[in-house]
């Protein structure tokens, strides 16, 4: 069966190899027969790695502990579930799953957009197969074939590569059977950490879609908006995937990791984000470009940038360049990355260079008060949020080959650092959807302004005035409460605008149509899905702010060791003070490979009893691996989070940790709002809506041909 | 029955022996009295008593902790470390040997009356300044924070250069209204319905 899928997976690189090489011959000689066969060879290749991910996925379930990968993330105690999940849970399994994730987007892309993008199309087939040529040479090992050339010529990195191919090639096999596996990382068993990964791999491999097109744009000299057109749900998908990864990996990290936080500006937590923030810069320039035909060549580097993270991002994951708690195990792929990074983004920007002439703006700037001006700050900003991430992320390597000075940069700076642009950004969203396109007339802005203005200084005032005086009974956060009413202040600045936005909608339907409110309210949002569903997503991210700012500015924590009887205190700055009294340590039933103690705590607030909390401390035997597992108490003020960090004298006596965090389930209800905008952002119009999609939109000058007629 | 391998030593201080208040410790009267009736005997005795009382104000004067930290106040140092043997976790809320050892090592320094930054300008001189959170501001560390702010402030300037210098060409269209984009008719009609409801 590992023989079988080896040889799925080799076919499926040969395919790869073949589609791409057809299909820019074809295109070139102008032989439609060998860009159809390119096309068919792209869908044989999804098809293909189908089959292999479908063999891995058996020989995981059945136990197969002769094939190297399945020895290490599975053992004989583990839940089929979790021997399903450990298809992604450690370095040559994730590879086959992204190829696999990748070719699907392909071949949908294909299939979906070939009648309409006869032109892009073979192009588009070439830097898809290059990119998953190079995904699936890995998974081969076929650069293992370079190891006796490389030997030959004395290089000793040659063995590296060699003993790479074991912990690439998901279907390695052993010379012998072991008794049993060592299991998944136990880090690793939490739902959220099963959805986590391939939702973030989807919004990564999604944008080899836009980068795609954007490239095909290029080398066809295709560079009006149709490409971005086409792309824009695709771009929009492959962001949504985005974001729902880096939030259930916050909310993996929240609810696994113990420490009472979601995100600690960690190496690999930043390669996940640098590609969403250019992202998301692009999603927003691109509607220049739609409606204005301006920043053409932007837009090309945007993609380009936010692709070339994407590599980057897998690279600092594979390569142990950087240190991270994420990273797999150190491999000799890394420089295999680099020179792939480095020829993707070399290759693409002199292409961008050499049309330079095709991508000239049709239209000029008119005016700062327009919402192409404000457009680009947030381009700038965002871009400078991924400047700083950036310039954090790496400044250990470069401090070190550059200073020779070791150094690690921590959560400090980049909180910061980022801290305010995050408050400007914040700021410019509130500002933006007031702007029209081209020029604003002052007195209608500022009377759109007054009352977001007049709400943003009443909560900046009111928090300021009633803080202080909440705040003086904990030591240490005056100081804080500046900074935090100014930031509520902005958001309360942000709300106002999308709700006076909402409000202005929902009356003129009312007004117009006769509809009740909230019919009106339905109608107004699903007649303009992208309008409306941006608004939902500014709305998200307010909420999500909420929760950053509550958790960043007022957490509160205390550690200490009690004995049987004993009590802690905490006190919340919203609530009140909570008081935890340990009432023992027991063990409990818990999976064979596990062996789980949990600590009982009494809990009340301000004398009044709330509840009992039981954390838990996992022990994974075969791992010899300890995991805390915190105990919360949620509400929509805050999270009581405590965890046992350990006990002595036979659990007679115990440390705790306790957490307040202010605001934090704001952070998932935003998430979940911010979604919910997208998808419906992203929905497909009805057929006949999207007819007029098609033909030149009135009032403004075409240059790009539709490439279909 | 359970497992002492897994168990987390105590940190060394502990919540029920807290420092008993400043006050009634360190109080001087005693001091005073004891040097009112040295007074009256030898220069040098006097002289030593001074010392001694001066030393007593001094530790006074000492920080907060000058007796047992608590678990809180180590943590509060701790953070600002980074573990040495693990990545990216810090010292507060790493649970291996090493760090159990520094935070204990921060609790005596901190009972010997040491400050925040003079203990982590220990243990950076120490281990070097890899162990701290963020690196200090000095030698090349600088360009931590030149580099994205110059880089931030020359991006603004260029925006607003760029966004003058196009701004100032007359627009070549009638503004608002008759040529703004919309994305269909009923937006459209939207859109001037808005229009004057705003006005």
């Amino acid at each position: 069966m590992a023989q079988l899928g080896y040889a799925a997976s080799l076919l499926a690189l040969v395919l790869a190899l073949y589609a791409s090489v057809a299909a820019w011959v074809g295109s070139r000689r102008h032989l439609p027969e060998l860009v159809l066969s390119a096309r068919n060879a792209a869908l044989a290749v999804a098809i293909l790695l189908t089959v292999a991910v479908t063999l891995e996925v058996l020989l995981l379930l059945s136990g197969d502990f002769r094939t190297l990968y399945v020895a290490q993330v599975t053992n004989r105690a583990m839940p089929p579930f979790f021997k399903l999940t450990a298809l992604w849970g450690s370095q040559a399994g994730s590879l086959l799953f992204w190829s696999w994730l990748m070719s699907l987007f392909v071949a949908a892309a294909v299939l979906r957009q070939w009648d309409r993008m006869q032109r892009l199309m073979p192009y588009v087939i070439v830097v898809t197969q290059i990119t998953l040529s190079f995904f699936l040479s890995l998974i081969s090992g076929g650069w293992a074939l370079l190891a006796a050339p490389l030997q030959g010529l004395g290089l000793t990195d040659a063995s590296i590569l060699m003993a790479d191919m074991a912990h690439t090639n998901p279907f390695f096999q052993l010379d012998f059977t072991p008794a049993n596996g060592t299991g998944l990382n136990p880090l690793l068993r939490h739902w959220g950490m099963i959805v986590h990964p391939p939702v973030l791999y989807l919004g990564f491999v999604g944008f080899v879609i836009p980068f795609a097109f954007a490239i095909a744009a290029l080398i066809t000299r295709q560079t009006g908006d149709m490409w971005i057109r086409t792309v824009r749900r695709w771009t929009l998908v492959a962001w949504l995937s985005l974001s729902m990864g880096l939030l259930l990996g916050m909310w993996w990290a929240y609810g696994v990791l113990g420490w009472g936080g979601y995100w600690g500006w960690d190496p690999v937590e930043n390669a996940a984000l640098m590609p969403w923030l250019t992202g998301t810069a692009f999603l927003h320039s691109v509607m220049i470009q739609e409606k204005r035909g301006m920043f053409k060549v932007w837009n090309m580097v945007l993609i380009i940038l936010t692709y070339g993270l994407v590599i980057f991002g897998t690279f600092l994951t594979r390569s142990g360049v950087v240190s991270s708690v994420h990273t797999f195990a150190q491999s000799g792929i890394g420089p295999l990355y680099l020179v792939f990074l480095l020829v993707t983004v070399i290759y693409s920007v002199v292409l961008l260079f050499d049309r330079l002439d095709c991508l000239r703006s049709e239209n000029e700037l008119d005016s700062i008060l327009s919402r192409e001006a404000f457009f680009l700050f947030n381009n700038l900003l965002f871009l400078a949020v991924f400047f700083v991430t950036f310039w954090g992320t790496l400044f250990p390597v470069v401090s070190e080959l550059i200073g020779g000075q070791k150094a690690i940069v921590g959560p400090p700076f980049f909180n910061r650092v980022n801290g305010p642009l995050l408050a400007a950004l914040v700021l410019l969203m509130g500002v933006a959807p007031l702007m029209p396109w081209r020029r604003a007339s002052r007195q209608k802005l500022a009377r759109l302004l007054l009352w977001p203005l007049v709400a943003a200084l009443v909560t900046t005032a009111g928090l300021f005035i009633l803080g202080l005086r909440a705040f003086t009974i904990l030591p240490g956060t005056q100081a804080r409460v500046l900074p935090a009413s100014l930031f509520y202040g902005i958001l309360a600045f942000a709300a106002t605008i999308i709700v006076q936005e909402f409000g202005r909608g929902v009356r003129v339907r009312h007004s117009t149509t006769g509809e009740g409110y909230g019919r009106a309210l339905c109608h107004l949002v699903a007649r303009n899905r992208r309008r409306y569903g941006g608004y939902l997503v500014h709305v998200g991210v307010i909420l999500i702010a909420l929760g950053i700012i509550g958790t960043n500015f007022f957490e509160v924590e205390t550690q200490q060791s009690l004995a049987v009887g004993e009590s802690l205190t905490i006190t919340s700055p919203l609530t009140g003070t909570y008081s935890l009294t340990y009432q023992g340590l027991g063990l409990r039933p818990a999976p064979a490979d596990i062996r789980r103690t949990s600590a009982t705590l009494t809990v009340s607030r301000d004398g009044r009893p709330v509840g009992t909390l039981y954390p838990t401390h996992d022990y994974f035997i075969p791992q010899q691996q300890p995991m805390t597992i915190p105990a919360m108490r949620h509400s929509l003020a805050e999270d009581l989070y405590v965890i046992v960090a350990g006990w002595e004298d036979g659990g007679n006596r115990a440390t705790f940790k306790a957490y307040v965090e202010p605001l934090v389930n704001w952070l998932w209800i935003g998430g979940i709002v911010f979604i919910m905008g997208t998808a419906i952002a992203a929905w497909p119009a009805p057929a006949r809506d999207r007819q007029p999609a098609t033909a030149p939109l009135p009032g403004r000058p075409v240059t790009a041909q539709p490439d279909a007629r | 029955m359970l497992n002492a391998k897994n168990q987390q030593p105590e940190p060394k201080s502990r919540a029920e022996n807290r420092r008993p208040s400043r006050t009634a410790r360190y109080f001087p009267c005693r001091v005073h009295n004891s040097s009112f009736i040295i007074l009256r005997s030898s220069f040098i005795i006097h002289f030593i008593s001074l010392v001694s009382c001066l030393f007593l104000l001094l530790c006074f004067a000492m920080p907060a902790f000058a007796q047992q930290p608590t678990a809180d106040d180590i943590n509060a140092v701790a953070s600002n470390l980074t573990c040495p043997t693990c990545t990216g976790i810090n010292v507060a809320e790493c649970p291996t040997e090493t760090c159990v050892q520094w935070r204990a090592k921060i609790g005596e320094m901190l009972a010997q009356g040491y400050s925040q930054p003079e203990i982590l300008d220990y243990f950076a001189a120490r281990y070097g300044d890899h162990v701290l959170q963020v690196p200090p501001a000095r030698g090349f560390f600088q360009w931590l924070w030149l580099l994205p702010t110059a880089a931030t402030v020359l991006g603004l300037a260029l925006l607003a250069y760029l966004v003058r210098s196009w701004s100032r060409q007359p627009a070549p269209a009638p503004l608002e209204g008759e040529d703004q984009v919309v994305e269909d008719e009923y937006l459209q009609r939207v859109e001037q319905d808005l229009e004057g409801w705003t006005e």
